[in-house]
């Protein structure tokens, strides 16, 4: 028995920190029903087409949306009419948890807020998300992840030294913050096995990113002191990232500790510097950093960088080669483990999609269960199974657009044309590194020792 | 939210056994929800204590604001798991707690390592491991921070100016993401638990964690074969994302907006510029980005972050600051939700969620070994 079979669960969430919280609880056996409006469906749903091929109906050929929405089912409802909220608050009678990630204004406008349903609902967990929380003087400014990042000061202790500060390239903010709600959520889950009672889940994405801040913020209340970029460095330690034989190929080190700085200066052949006093402590080995770094580069400049992994991490000193998207979908760590479980994105290919929920349980491992919905995929099926609606009555709110529509600022010509990524720009400018004539069928591979592995 | 409220864990009892950031945050946020956590660390303390900051930069080994942040809340048993009364001590601990919360790598005189062992010996304590690569796979045996698990994650390669070498961020946000799954994993299975379901061990690894949340550049490599790499602070298709210069300092700034064209023109003065491709299509502002940021940075050098911010969050653009640590420390947003609240009334960082019937409560650090006599003196074992 999965761990949260017979929890159901409304999914009002759009983007990407909301779905994989709602995502997590399917793949741990939850009913999750996503629900989207017909006519302006998750915007997630326009992100980078699979093979820049926006024509039909390409809103349901995004990567992007099936890794956040795998083993949900759909529903489409639109929330503007006063039919759509009436089914909604049916579904609620019986739902455990609803997820939304809407500023607290628009909820509030539709009567929906946390207040309106509270004592309507007393066992219903409400996990509502957004930039800066229900509260506060910023409750209702529009934010996304990839400004999250450099607001919630992440960037100010990020980049290069002297350098203007840096947001990564990777947006792990949304499931970072999303992931913290759900725990809150699991909380307020434990709370009410006991009590019977359900509460409001107020997640800021500000707030949990806050928490990688932790001890800067204690450094500066105790010495008044920041941290500005400094690159790869770090006080108390040996770290670099360091070229190696290869295009654009690097390989991480990082070094916290006697033991590990010799079994370092073994293998890269500098054993002098076991002997040499200037570098006997680590604050003399960060001051001479640069003379370090440069005889480290001049090692690893030759060797492919796994080859250097395996050798370095064999003797002691930590290191991970750099690892490019398709290094990763294929990296024999990971395919061994079960991260991965293959899932289609129907009218594209089956990919690998990762497990938001990575844990192994006893030997068990929770992953995806179905495809992403489409649109309204299950309206039919939730209507008839939750709220008893027969054939008619289904039939009568198709018609009057409750449950249906075209969703219809994705279908112009210049709205498909508008989403065709600019390949040939990118790789001009250099943001990618190469489009892999060969992706399809590496895919293929991987998706194959996939499923020869789940057997 | 009054110390009277309700606590949703309590009667729950961790015994963590010291193992590096990620056990240490997930058994804070476990402590912060109302468990009771026993922290069990070396005679000397753990390299959390040891670790700084400290005020005016004097080692204290109960002082220090590492310890306070990821300790805040949790008891102290000092005891050398290493030896035999130690480990004793220990084992009795185990016995008594409903989760144990570790990395299978701890050296100790304990069958860390073998999970069927510590379940014949601790048949009611759910185990739930952390290490930075999981018990099994190739790298079983690797090490490494945060910085060499993001390297193998995908983060680094994508994070850095494109004529560089890749860079860190200044976070160990690899770990952080370990503990996080460990607070989630140990909640997950505390709910099976309480439907009469009994699992024994949890094995997570920092680096599938860390690998899981890239989905930006595994989806447009899955959808198109594109290999992203590292390219200032801009995401790849959409313009502007960017931390830009204004004339006291940086904005964020992000595309998303419901009419992004009238919002922006209105924004930096330039009304005529609404119906002009390069604001109406987001495609234009991707190829022409010089003449985009050639559009935007006069205006941006004539003003300051906070009128820019206020301006554009008038016009629902989500632009946003770029605040470092003093500023964040001082916002008033985050002092109206009581964030920096700490125990005693001295600043600290609050809980990364909400929870409106049974609040998450930052609590104060453990003094090194303060629970020893309580928890452990009865075994003989202890420092």
């Amino acid at each position: 028995m999965k761990p949260f079979e017979g929890l159901r669960v409304i999914d009002l969430s759009q983007v990407w920190a909301g779905p994989v919280a709602a995502r997590v609880l399917a793949d741990l056996g939850a009913d999750v029903i996503k629900v989207e409006r017909p006519t302006v469906p998750d915007r997630i749903r326009t992100a980078y087409i699979a093979q820049n091929d926006t024509t039909g109906n390409y809103w349901e050929r995004a990567p992007y949306y099936t890794v956040r929405n795998v083993s949900k089912r759909g529903l489409a409802l639109d929330l503007g009419s006063d039919e759509g909220i009436a089914i909604l608050h049916g579904l609620l009678e019986d739902a455990d948890v609803l997820i939304e990630s809407y500023t607290p204004r628009v909820l509030e406008n539709f009567g929906l807020s946390w207040n309106d349903l509270k004592d309507r609902y007393p066992r219903l967990i409400m996990m509502s998300l957004c930039g800066y929380g229900q509260t506060g003087p910023r409750r209702n400014s529009p934010a996304f992840g990839m400004g999250m990042e450099p607001a919630s000061g992440i960037a100010s202790v990020s980049g290069y030294e002297g350098e203007p500060p840096l947001k990564s390239g990777n947006t792990w903010v949304d499931p970072f913050a999303g992931i913290h709600g759900l725990g809150g959520l699991l909380t307020a889950l434990y709370h009410r096995e006991r009590s019977g009672r359900g509460q409001q889940i107020d997640v800021s994405m500000q707030e949990g990113l806050l928490q990688l801040l932790g001890p800067h913020f204690h450094d500066y209340w105790m010495n008044d002191r920041l941290h500005p970029g400094s690159g790869n460095r770090r006080e108390g330690l040996v770290r670099g990232i360091y070229p190696t034989a290869g295009e654009d190929a690097w390989i991480a080190i990082s070094v916290r500790d006697d033991d590990e700085w010799a079994a370092l200066a073994r293998t890269t052949g500098n054993e002098a510097w076991l002997d040499d006093a200037r570098l006997a402590t680590m604050a003399g080995r960060h001051e001479h950093h640069d003379e370090i770094d440069a005889a480290i580069s001049e090692w690893t400049a030759t060797r492919d960088k796994f080859a250097a992994m395996e050798e370095l991490q064999a003797a002691g000193a930590p290191a991970g080669a750099v690892l490019n998207a398709r290094e990763l979908m294929q990296n024999e760590h990971l395919l061994t483990r079960g991260l991965w479980d293959a899932q289609p994105v129907r009218g594209f290919a089956t990919v690998p999609v990762q497990r938001y929920f990575p844990a192994h349980v006893d030997g068990e491992g929770y992953g995806a269960r179905g495809p992403a919905p489409h649109i309204g995929e299950h309206t039919d099926e939730v209507l008839r199974e939750l709220l008893g609606y027969d054939d008619a009555k289904i039939a009568e709110l198709r018609d009057a657009g409750v449950i249906d529509g075209e969703p219809e600022m994705l279908t112009p010509p210049e709205a498909r044309a508008a989403l065709i990524q600019p390949i040939d720009v990118f790789l001009a400018s250099g943001s990618i590194l190469e489009v892999d004539e060969q992706h399809l069928e590496r895919m293929a591979a991987v998706v194959a020792r996939i499923e020869a592995d789940a057997g | 939210m009054t110390a009277a409220a309700p606590r949703a864990l309590e009667g729950v009892r961790i015994i963590e056994i010291a193992a590096g950031l990620p056990v240490a945050y997930a058994g804070k946020l476990l402590a912060q929800g109302g468990a009771e956590v026993i922290r069990i660390e070396p005679p000397e303390g753990d390299p959390i204590r040891l670790g700084g900051p400290f005020p005016g930069d004097e080692p204290d080994i109960d002082g220090g604001g590492r310890h306070a942040f990821f300790n805040g809340g949790k008891r102290s048993v000092a005891l050398d798991v290493n030896s035999e009364g130690g480990a004793a001590v220990s084992a009795d601990l185990i016995a008594s707690a409903d989760v144990l919360l570790t990395s299978w790598k701890t050296p100790a005189q304990l069958p860390l390592d073998d999970v069927d062992a510590m379940r014949e010996r601790f048949p009611d304590t759910l185990y739930v491991s952390i290490s930075p690569f999981g018990r099994s796979g190739p790298y079983a045996n690797f090490d490494g921070d945060s910085h060499v698990i993001e390297a193998l994650a995908g983060f680094s390669y994508v994070t850095g100016y494109p004529d560089r070498e890749p860079v860190s961020l200044g976070v160990d946000t690899a770990e952080f993401l370990g503990g996080l799954y460990g607070w989630v994993t140990t909640l997950t299975l505390l709910n099976a638990r309480a439907h009469g379901e009994q699992h024994h061990h949890a094995d997570i690894s920092s680096y599938e964690t860390a690998a899981l949340t890239d989905d930006h550049n595994l989806a447009v490599y899955h959808g198109m074969g594109l290999l992203r790499r590292r390219f200032y602070s801009r995401v790849l298709g959409a313009y502007p994302s960017d931390i830009m210069r204004c004339r006291d300092g940086f904005v964020s700034v992000v595309p998303g907006a419901p009419d992004f064209a009238t919002s922006l023109g209105l924004l930096i003065d330039r009304p005529e510029m609404i119906d002009d491709p390069l604001l109406q299509l987001p495609k234009e502002r991707v190829v022409r980005w010089q003449d985009f940021d050639a559009l935007m940075e006069p205006w941006l050098m004539e003003h300051d972050a906070a009128e820019i911010v206020q301006k554009a969050q008038e016009l629902r653009l989500a632009f946003a600051f770029v605040p470092d640590v003093a500023d964040l420390a001082a916002d008033e947003h985050l002092a109206a939700r009581g964030f920096f609240e700490g125990p005693g009334g001295e600043p600290a960082v609050g809980p990364p969620v909400g929870l409106s019937e049974t609040p998450l409560r930052p609590g104060a650090p453990p003094a090194l070994g303060e629970a020893n006599d309580e928890l452990a003196a009865s075994n003989g074992g202890a420092a």
